[in-house]
């Protein structure tokens, strides 16, 4: 049952993945890559994780996506979705996804390696914060270190500035006058 | 409710089934990187690329018995996050400034 479940959800992670990169719109691609979230956690489910399929849903799908929508929304239209071919750009992306492919069949031994029978115990809210209020204590705290350093850096960079001082004003009478313009010249260049 | 008996012994996944789905999922993320100009939808396609790694920790998590794998992707949900956070400040603060997030026009870090 298991293996059916891996296929249903496997298939449709890759359909919205493929479908998030190739959307124009970057509100669809978001929407895409939220669906393609929720598929990843259904697998993790299937892997036992279950607070991890959990926080896959809340963190991933639910708030950082929805801090990208917002952006998005926020900055409005943007024009052009693919870029002009560049062969070195080709060669890369092909050299990287052939690499990727190939270096993880050969890790899994190219065959099917069953997975072991594990207890109730595996993936649960209580295994994992037990490990990681012990054993990963330190990586624990540097973490919220880290989210705090990143909450200041937010705030500094998107706060509005002070009139006088360096930088444009988000509400300043040039800017929508200039996204116009943009707006002209991106449909002049897509016709 | 049909016999699924044998369906189910023929679709028997493993932990090569996880990571090769784990590395279609990264490589998609890497060509929506390498491909779109759009700099959204390229901090999409590393959330994508984060989350196939997610994916890979937890089946070998799940193949070793092991709950270590769990607590790694706890840590790269943070780092997601604080990286999503930061990058998008970047990102409307480079548009207040050039009114546009094409990264082909990001000539120069700042004018």
């Amino acid at each position: 049952m298991e293996g059916l479940f891996f296929y249903l959800f496997a298939t449709v992670a890759v359909i919205s993945a493929v479908a998030m990169v190739t959307r124009k719109d970057p509100v669809t691609s978001a929407f895409w890559l939220i669906f393609c979230f929720l598929n990843v956690a259904a697998l993790f489910a299937t892997l036992s994780a279950h607070l991890m399929a959990v926080l896959q849903v809340l963190i991933y799908a639910g708030a950082i996506m929805v801090f990208f929508l917002f952006v998005t929304m926020f900055l409005g239209k943007t024009k052009r979705a693919i870029s002009k071919p560049n062969p070195v750009l080709y060669g890369i992306a092909l050299l990287t996804v052939v690499g990727i492919s190939w270096f993880m069949i050969g890790l899994s031994g190219g065959e099917r390696v069953p997975f072991p029978e594990v207890d109730g115990r595996h993936g649960t809210i209580e295994a994992v914060s037990e490990l990681m209020l012990s054993e990963y204590i330190f990586p624990f705290e540097l973490t919220g270190l880290l989210l705090t350093i990143a909450v200041i850096g937010a705030v500094l960079l998107a706060r509005r500035q002070a009139p006088g001082s360096r930088g444009t004003h988000f509400s300043s009478p040039r800017t929508p006058v200039a996204r116009a313009r943009e707006s002209v010249a991106g449909g002049a260049s897509d016709a | 409710m049909p016999d699924l008996t044998a369906l189910t012994n023929a679709v028997q996944v493993g932990l090569g089934h996880y990571l090769g789905l784990s590395a279609i999922l990264f490589s998609i993320g890497v060509l929506g990187v390498v491909f779109r100009r759009n700099a959204l939808v390229m901090f999409m396609s590393v959330e994508l690329m984060l989350t196939a790694v997610n994916l890979s920790l937890i089946s070998f998590s799940r193949y070793m018995d092991d709950m270590h794998g769990h607590v790694f992707v706890l840590f790269v949900l943070a780092v997601a996050a604080a990286e999503a956070g930061v990058g998008l400040a970047i990102l409307v603060e480079i548009f207040r400034k050039r009114d546009t997030v094409d990264v082909d026009e990001f000539r120069q870090l700042m004018e």
